[in-house]
């Protein structure tokens, strides 16, 4: 992997998620750019590049749909795969997800494991 | 998952563990309120909220830590106030079960505390009422 490869912006406010997916991924080679709420994590979309950007859905200040629309707005990042994280796994999440760009979507509470077969497979370019 | 396996995983895991003291802490404000603060609807609105926050919160970290039991009743008690808002539930109905429930949630994370999934709690009738009550399937 390049270095502009390994380097994921994850948006999550729930520390002990951050803290392990960022232990998981780090683990796999991956360098991890953490933002504790939507609006950082917007405020971070420039320092990319980014091999994959992964937002929780419901964060403070910005959610995740907010971010996600601002990074579909960016075309600087049209290609950069995202990958949406929600504990209400409902049909309109995810069908919301889709229609607003989101490349995949898991389900909390995830399985370290699952979460990094999914960071992989995203990452090389294959689609969600 | 072998939480064993890393001395960095092994950490990271016992200070999600050692969080559940606060969450413990707070969850049983807010049930004290439930209980003993009838008068008062904003109230009673802001500890429904405050629980269901606990529970969504841990309904979408716990799993991953390992306790999936502790999820899947988190998770229960999170689904089961949004319904009863959407039902527009009266409020008291609904703080009677939010006690109750909030209850069970609060020893599910005691378990959780001990290093223990409280599986046996998911196999409870009260979670089975719970879940049913949510709309939640096992």
């Amino acid at each position: 992997m390049s270095e502009a490869d390994k380097r994921i912006l994850l948006a999550e406010d729930e520390a002990h998620i951050a803290k392990l997916v960022e232990f998981k991924l780090s683990r796999d080679g991956f360098e991890l750019s953490v933002a504790e709420n939507g609006q950082v994590a917007i405020d971070r979309l420039k320092d990319g590049p980014w091999a994959l950007i992964i937002l929780d859905v419901m964060m403070p200040v910005c959610d995740g749909w907010q971010v996600l629309q601002a990074i579909r707005e960016d075309s600087a990042l049209g290609e950069v795969p995202v990958l949406m994280l929600t504990a209400k796994g409902q049909q309109k999440d995810m069908a919301n997800a889709a229609e607003m760009g989101a490349t995949h979507y898991l389900k909390k509470p995830f399985d370290p494991g699952e979460l990094s077969e999914t960071v992989k497979r995203l990452t090389s370019g294959q689609e969600g | 998952m072998d939480w064993d396996s890393d001395p960095e995983l092994k950490k990271i895991r016992q200070e999600f563990v050692d969080s559940l003291d606060e969450r413990i802490e707070k969850l049983d404000e807010a049930l004290v309120v439930l209980e003993e603060t009838r008068d008062s609807e904003g109230e009673i609105r802001d500890a429904i909220s405050l629980i269901q926050h606990i529970a969504h919160k841990l309904g979408g970290v716990a799993g991953s830590y390992g306790f999936p039991a502790l999820s899947r009743i988190s998770a229960a008690l999170d689904e089961y106030v949004d319904r009863a808002r959407d039902d527009e539930t009266d409020e008291g109905s609904m703080a009677d079960r939010v006690q109750r429930y909030g209850r069970i949630l609060g020893d599910a994370i005691s378990e959780a505390r001990n290093g223990r999934d409280p599986a046996a709690l998911c196999e409870t009738e009260i979670v089975a009422e719970l879940e049913r009550l949510a709309g939640v399937s096992k």
